[in-house]
């Protein structure tokens, strides 16, 4: 820890707090066996801590069942990454690989070696035998979801390597911009539902309400592309849809320029805005799932999701440099999410109200805004109603609920005690009032002179007399 | 699109209370939308600004075929062409005898009431309850023949029957009970309790078997609307920026406000839900499922996303052009505000005034109210078309262009 963060945490001593507290007294519901793994089981999971900054703590922990077969998933979309993600391939190449990467997967031994020194995730392809072996040792009915995803998602990618190579692949339309997502990180959604229905720790209604899923993926990337607009841009990577900034700003760079900053921010509160309106659909999915591992694995970065829209709306800040939350939030956040649905919709709402109240009138969208966090809570409430019909029955004919019976027990605890406490008062001042006076009456006080004077007006002791003694 | 939206058939709608607020906006939805195709009616709108721009009614909402009648108190003002247009008092049965004599209605949608503000008790208790008593028995025909059939009754009722003017409410059904005699301190929503038990009571028990239904809104808004935006506007127009400034309570209040054009669609849904039940009984044959069931029952009727109460004031304002930043507005506790409210009624009481700030304003706005409105989803098939900003648009957008042409009359 350097003088920085020691400086940084004593001024902020909650998020020390809220990071020794993860630290200390978070037990992983399941711990991986590393001594029974074999050898290309290990270096499956060396490659997740080397590609995922954030993946890889939640999925060690998931339940053994599905520990590797999420673990190879996540490899492979990784891997089919890589090879979109560089530009030194040609789209000759580029796109019978990703077209057939399905395939590749039943391939024994197939590496590829054929990606820039760059590239940063290169080695994951160059090993990449490890986790086709892994693959091919798991349940068929697995193996089936994670090729089926595979494919759409290698030939959603290719399709749009195919249209940025040959045309303008630019994000235009919301509708375009929600199908990127999807390609993206709403079949993974897809993938690892099927998954965790196929293990039972999921409720199979989730595979037939298609939108929750798929709300669970688009929420995530479209707060990762909220987050990273400045760093894509650098890179000249754009996936804010034109349909959106264009009414803010008439070209995109000018999102960057401090004059503009009032549109900019205009314009990345819609960006929330478009954001927010899957955070319902997230704590519906939630609901469905059985297994504390698979929950908590899908609500960590839902609540990190949330913090984050959170810190990007209205902040200057976005458009200036990478922004991130505390470590000290994200520690906090990580503890609420692992425990269950009730404490991960408070935190839901918390963050819908902190958004709420930085939401001004002088944005387009503000009353927009408002109204999906009020139907955030109104959701929550839906599910953890805080009020009931009984009560309110009961409430009518004058009968108290068994809470309002407890507090008005209470109140009338705490009424005695005070009155207690005030008689003690009482007899104190009395015991004491008798012995001051008793005492200055044994030691010769003349009660009698005093009364007498008292009763004749004379409150204070006469001037003449005190001038006389002068 | 437009003819992928469903038609709705009627046959002859009395509308009771049709030159109101809420009962022209049905007349309206019932005519298919004349204010958006005749000039000579059409609702003052802002123009050339984005803000004000929407889409019309008339394609989102469904196709109506009907015949409209309205009967009115006065039927002098809120007039629209297409309907027939009677002068009638429902505390009154040969009134009313008289119009249904010359309508002949098939369904009678029931929207008459006196002003809250400014209903004294006993106006209060005549209209809508002895009103609607009046109304049932005449329309059921336990009045007397008038040469037809009523089938269907729809009742314009309130969320307020099950609020007590104090608690919060919170995501709230029609399981609620009704608050009345000393626990419900605004005497108009006793009222309209009493009045929507007896509607349900009449269910099925006249002569002609009509079929009843209430339907309860929660915060109505619109074009010609009277309180809420017309309050508020007048607020803002008023007072100096540093009295705009001032919040009760800390806005996390989430409040419901119902665009009423939402609120007709909940009518006219509802009146083509009884008939088809109607018709169902009267065939003989098995009547709808219990958690199916329109007839005889109440539905709250919501914009299905309710809104922090001061974000939708200040939405307002902003569409007037009065700004105001949540760093510049002062939060003003409730105990403290409450106190003061307390007080200055008590001492303007003795003068026989009311204050501008009262105690129960400020519950109002510190308080959460707000509906479930699933099983009107469920049963009805509704679902709240207009979005709370388009109406409040709508609403804004009508005061401000009504008061540019007024003060643009005053000029020439």
């Amino acid at each position: 820890m350097g003088v920085g963060s020691v400086l940084y945490y004593s001024f902020h001593p909650s998020e020390l707090r809220s990071i020794l507290q993860w630290k200390i007294w978070h037990n992983p519901v399941h711990e991986r066996n590393v001594k029974d793994e074999t050898e290309t089981q290990k270096i499956c999971f060396k490659f997740l801590d080397q590609t995922s900054r954030s993946f890889s703590a939640v999925i060690k922990e998931l339940h053994p069942e599905l520990l590797l077969p999420v673990c190879v998933f996540y490899l492979t979309l990784r891997g089919l990454d890589t090879i979109e993600d560089d530009t030194s391939i040609p789209l000759e190449t580029k796109e019978p690989l990703l077209r057939g990467f399905k395939d590749i997967m039943e391939q024994d031994g197939w590496t590829f070696a054929g990606n820039r020194p760059e590239e940063k995730d290169r080695e994951l392809l160059v090993q990449f035998h490890n986790v086709i072996t892994e693959y091919k040792n798991m349940k068929p009915a697995y193996r089936a979801i994670i090729k089926d995803i595979t494919d759409k998602m290698g030939n959603g990618m290719a399709d749009y390597c195919r249209k940025a190579a040959l045309e303008d692949a630019s994000v235009k339309t919301t509708v375009e911009y929600d199908l990127y997502c999807y390609y993206v990180a709403g079949l993974v959604g897809e993938g690892l539902t099927r998954l965790f229905v196929e293990a039972e720790f999921g409720n199979p209604a989730l595979l037939k309400r298609a939108n929750l899923h798929k709300s669970m993926g688009l929420f995530l990337q479209k707060t990762n592309i909220i987050r990273d607009v400045r760093e894509d841009n650098d890179d000249q990577r754009r996936f804010w849809p034109k349909e959106i900034w264009s009414k803010h700003v008439s070209d995109f760079d000018d999102l960057f320029k401090p004059e503009n900053q009032e549109a900019a921010l205009n314009c990345s509160s819609e960006m929330v805005l478009n954001a927010l309106e899957h955070a319902e659909d997230c704590l519906f999915y939630l609901a469905g799932l059985r297994e504390q591992s698979v929950f908590n694995f899908c609500a960590i970065p839902q609540s990190m999701a949330i913090a984050t829209l959170e810190l990007c709306f209205r902040n200057p800040a976005l458009f200036q440099r990478n922004i991130k939350i505390t470590k000290g939030d994200a520690c906090s956040l990580m503890t609420e999410s692992t425990q269950n649905l009730r404490v991960v919709c408070d935190v839901f709402r918390r963050y819908a109200r902190r958004i709420h109240k930085k939401n001004t009138p002088k944005d387009p969208n503000f009353l927009k805004i408002s109204l999906v966090c009020g139907r955030i809570e109104k959701f929550i409430e839906s599910i953890f109603p805080t009020q009931n019909v009984e009560d309110a029955k009961r409430k009518v004919v004058g009968e108290l609920s068994a809470h309002e019976a407890e507090r008005a027990r209470l109140e009338a605890e705490n009424r005695q005690d005070m009155w207690f406490m005030m008689a003690l008062m009482g007899v104190i001042v009395l015991i004491v009032s008798i012995i001051m006076i008793g005492s200055a009456w044994l030691l010769g006080a003349r009660f009698d002179l005093a009364w007498k004077e008292m009763t004749s007006g004379n409150f204070r002791p006469s001037k003449k007399s005190l001038d006389h003694e002068l | 699109m437009s003819d992928k939206r469903p038609t709705v058939e009627l046959g002859t709608v009395l509308v009771v209370g049709g030159c109101g607020f809420l009962g022209w906006h049905i007349v309206d939805q019932l005519l298919n939308f004349p204010s958006e195709t005749d000039p000579s009616v059409a609702l003052p709108k802002p123009q050339g600004d984005s803000r004000f721009e929407y889409p019309q009614l008339s394609s989102r909402y469904p196709r109506c075929l009907a015949k409209v009648a309205v009967v009115d108190l006065r039927t002098s003002n809120n007039r629209l062409p297409g309907a027939d247009y009677y002068d009638g008092d429902i505390t009154s049965t040969e009134s009313m005898l008289s119009v249904f004599r010359k309508v002949k209605p098939d369904i009678v949608i029931h929207t008459a009431t006196p002003n809250v503000l400014e209903g004294n008790k006993e106006l209060l208790r005549k209209v809508n309850v002895d009103g609607t008593k009046t109304l049932l028995e005449v329309a059921g025909g336990a009045s007397g023949d008038w040469g037809g059939n009523c089938k269907a009754f729809v009742y314009t009722s309130s969320s307020s029957v099950v609020h007590d003017t104090q608690s919060d409410l919170i995501n709230v059904n029609e399981e609620w009970p009704y608050i009345r005699g000393k626990r419900q301190l605004e005497y108009y929503s006793e009222t309209k309790a009493d009045a929507e038990e007896l509607v349900l009571k009449y269910n099925r028990t006249s002569p002609s078997s009509m079929v009843t239904c209430a339907v309860r809104p929660a915060g109505i808004y619109g074009e010609k609307d009277t309180t809420f935006t017309h309050k508020i506007l007048e607020h803002s127009a008023k007072a100096s920026k540093t009295v705009l400034r001032m919040q009760l309570g800390d806005n996390n209040n989430l409040f419901d406000f119902t665009y009423v054009g939402n609120v007709a669609y909940a009518h006219v849904l509802a009146a083509f839900r009884l008939i088809a039940s109607q018709a169902r009984y009267k065939a003989g044959q098995a009547g709808p499922l219990d958690h199916e069931r329109v007839d005889g029952e109440a539905f709250n009727i919501t914009n299905d996303s309710p809104v922090y109460f001061w974000d939708m004031t200040r939405a307002a304002w902003a569409l007037t052009g009065k700004v105001i930043e949540p760093n510049e507005v002062w939060e003003l506790p409730e105990g403290l505000l409450g106190t003061i409210g307390g007080i200055a009624e008590s001492v303007m009481g003795l003068i026989g005034k009311t204050p501008r700030l009262t105690q129960r304003m400020v519950r109002y706005s510190c308080m959460t109210r707000y509906y479930s409105s699933e099983k009107a989803k469920y049963r009805l098939g509704y679902d709240p078309i207009v979005t709370v900003d388009e109406g409040l648009a709508r609403a804004v957008g009508y005061v401000v262009e009504r008061g540019r042409l007024e003060s643009e009359k005053k000029g020439l």
